[in-house]
């Protein structure tokens, strides 16, 4: 259980997390998206004791992360956007060297190398991994403690469309197994589908909670544009866009383009709208 | 009870932390660079230093020269370098339920032990030719204190740092302070009449400098220079009398106080 209660952090006096709250529950897979700069990792970071927020609390599996923060990361496993690792080591010099870290038995290295695939590169030397390579490697140990959360900042994005799926299948095996999964990206195509439920992070904080079934509808690659037609009626009134945040400006003549969380829903709903163009 | 529970959970993970950490420095080590090419230098030091058989004390001189300019900054490059090795995985690293202090004492334990095995390489040759004195084996024992406290100020250099290249600007600049820029201060200061008044202040300057303090601890050791001739003030002629011991109360002093500040900069460190 992952619980986020009005979490600030600014940086350089720029405010990133404007109090986020959010819940994630044990055997779901809680999805976080948003446009870039929305405050997704920065979340994720505090999440997994990287950094300390400024205000808020959070804690995982019952330990705060501030009180508690080498209990709470006990309960914790992260893979990072990009997962780096020493690029003098092996893939199961790196392994091992984790699984010494936590204290655990050396029999799971050959299991989580075979999981991602890797089995026949354990000699392999890091610096001559390509990309995906690194990010399954990164995956074996997202699982190689074998925690009750799992926390996935942009995973899959060096993957190809093979392993993105086993991701995923990997995933919601986890979740059904009672593991809490909390996972940011703004891949909202790939992953559409997969979560038990996904909150909209917008401007540092958790503006609403979005069908995790229908993504592409509800959330077009973000809070995006639409540009509506002035076919039928004419040009639909402004304050039909509810949650429109930003200016709405004509584009040219026969079209209006507005910024809003979910386009395809809003001007769904549009009388007179002739059509919504992604 | 809980408090102490986690306490010794700490402690615990602390242990198993520094002991995986130890196991990998010493593994990644075999191909830093650095290292490499220390060790190509110390074996070619080590046999020219053999080969010098002038005066008895001609071989200990020569790796004293060598102790105070290149493993001390060889020290420093490996230390830093190391520090930077792995910077790509903090975000991964800093993940794990482990004090980040036990990452540090493990790079540094490492590579201090890595000093006491390779600087062999700079004095076993000379054991070939002559018999080692006593003078000859605290030589050994202070070149390895100076080295771990060049480590420790290259880990510094390299964990304060934002790229590698930055780490070791900084940490040559501050070798080359600590090697020729004390002294050349120490020397334009030498003739004012605040410090002709007060000389303990001029002394305990160099005293401070690890670099310093381990020149003149090896000089009055294998030159034995008449002490008299510097016995001035009642703290210059403590520290004469007891060269060594300062040497290594200094050094330990610096390791300290290095590790602690680089450990309170790594818990604040934020990805």
């Amino acid at each position: 259980m992952i619980v986020a209660a009005n979490l600030t952090k600014s940086y350089g006096g720029k405010e990133v997390l404007r109090g986020l709250s959010l819940e994630a529950r044990p055997g779901e897979i809680t999805m976080l998206v948003g446009e870039n700069g929305a405050g997704k990792s920065t979340t994720m970071k505090l999440l997994a004791g990287l950094a300390a927020p400024d205000g808020g609390s959070a804690s995982i599996g019952g330990h705060d992360l501030v009180q508690s923060k080498l209990r709470a990361q006990q309960t914790l496993s992260y893979l990072p956007q990009n997962p780096d690792f020493h690029p003098r080591l092996t893939c199961s010099g790196v392994l091992g060297f984790y699984l010494r870290l936590r204290g655990l038995q050396k029999a799971r290295l050959e299991r989580a190398l075979e999981q991602v695939g890797l089995t026949s590169f354990g000699r392999e030397r890091i610096g001559t991994l390509s990309g995906g390579m690194r990010q399954r490697l990164g995956i074996a140990l997202l699982l190689l403690p074998n925690t009750p959360v799992l926390l996935l900042d942009e995973p899959g994005l060096s993957l190809d469309p093979g392993w993105r799926q086993r991701l995923q299948e990997i995933l919601q095996e986890e979740a059904a197994r009672g593991k809490t999964i909390l996972m940011a990206t703004h891949l909202i195509a790939e992953w559409n589908g997969v979560a038990q439920r996904c909150l909209l992070c917008h401007q540092g904080r958790i503006e609403r909670e979005i069908d995790p079934s229908d993504l592409l509808n509800d959330f077009k690659a973000g809070p995006g544009s639409a540009r509506v037609s002035r076919a039928g009626n004419g040009v639909p009134p402004l304050r039909t866009f509810d949650s429109a945040r930003h200016d709405l400006e004509p584009a040219e003549k026969k079209c209006v383009t507005a910024r809003t969380p979910s386009p395809a829903r809003e001007t769904r709903a549009l009388p007179g709208a002739g059509s919504c163009l992604p | 009870m809980l408090a102490l529970n986690d306490s010794e959970t700490s402690v615990a993970r602390g242990r198993a932390a520094t002991s995986a950490v130890i196991t990998r420095e010493l593994h990644s080590a075999i191909l830093n660079r650095y290292l490499q090419v220390f060790c190509v230098l110390a074996l070619a030091g080590g046999i020219g230093a053999a080969l010098v058989t002038d005066t008895p004390d001609a071989a200990p001189m020569l790796i004293l020269q060598m102790a105070l300019y290149f493993v001390s900054l060889f020290a420093l490059l490996i230390g830093t370098s190391s520090a930077r090795a792995e910077s790509q995985e903090w975000p991964l690293l800093f993940a794990q339920p482990i004090p980040r202090s036990a990452f540090l004492l493990g790079k540094f334990v490492a590579l201090a032990l890595l000093f006491a095995g390779l600087l062999a390489l700079l004095f076993l040759p000379t054991l070939f030719v002559r018999a080692p004195g006593a003078a000859f084996l605290f030589l050994y024992g202070h070149t390895l204190t100076l080295a771990a406290a060049f480590v420790a100020l290259g880990l510094c250099t390299g964990f304060l740092a934002r790229d590698r290249v930055q780490g070791l600007v900084l940490g040559v600049g501050l070798w080359l302070l600590l090697l020729f820029g004390m002294d050349m201060i120490a020397l334009l200061v030498a003739h004012s009449s605040f410090l002709q008044r007060w000389p303990d202040i001029w002394s305990s300057f160099l005293m401070l400098n690890p670099l310093d303090a381990f020149r003149i601890d090896a000089l009055f050791a294998l030159e034995k220079i008449p002490a008299e001739a510097a016995k001035q003030t009642p703290l210059t002629s403590w520290w004469l009398a007891h060269t060594g011991l300062w040497f290594v109360a200094i050094s330990l002093f610096w390791m300290a106080v290095l590790l602690a500040f680089t450990a309170r900069h790594l818990k604040h460190w934020e990805d």
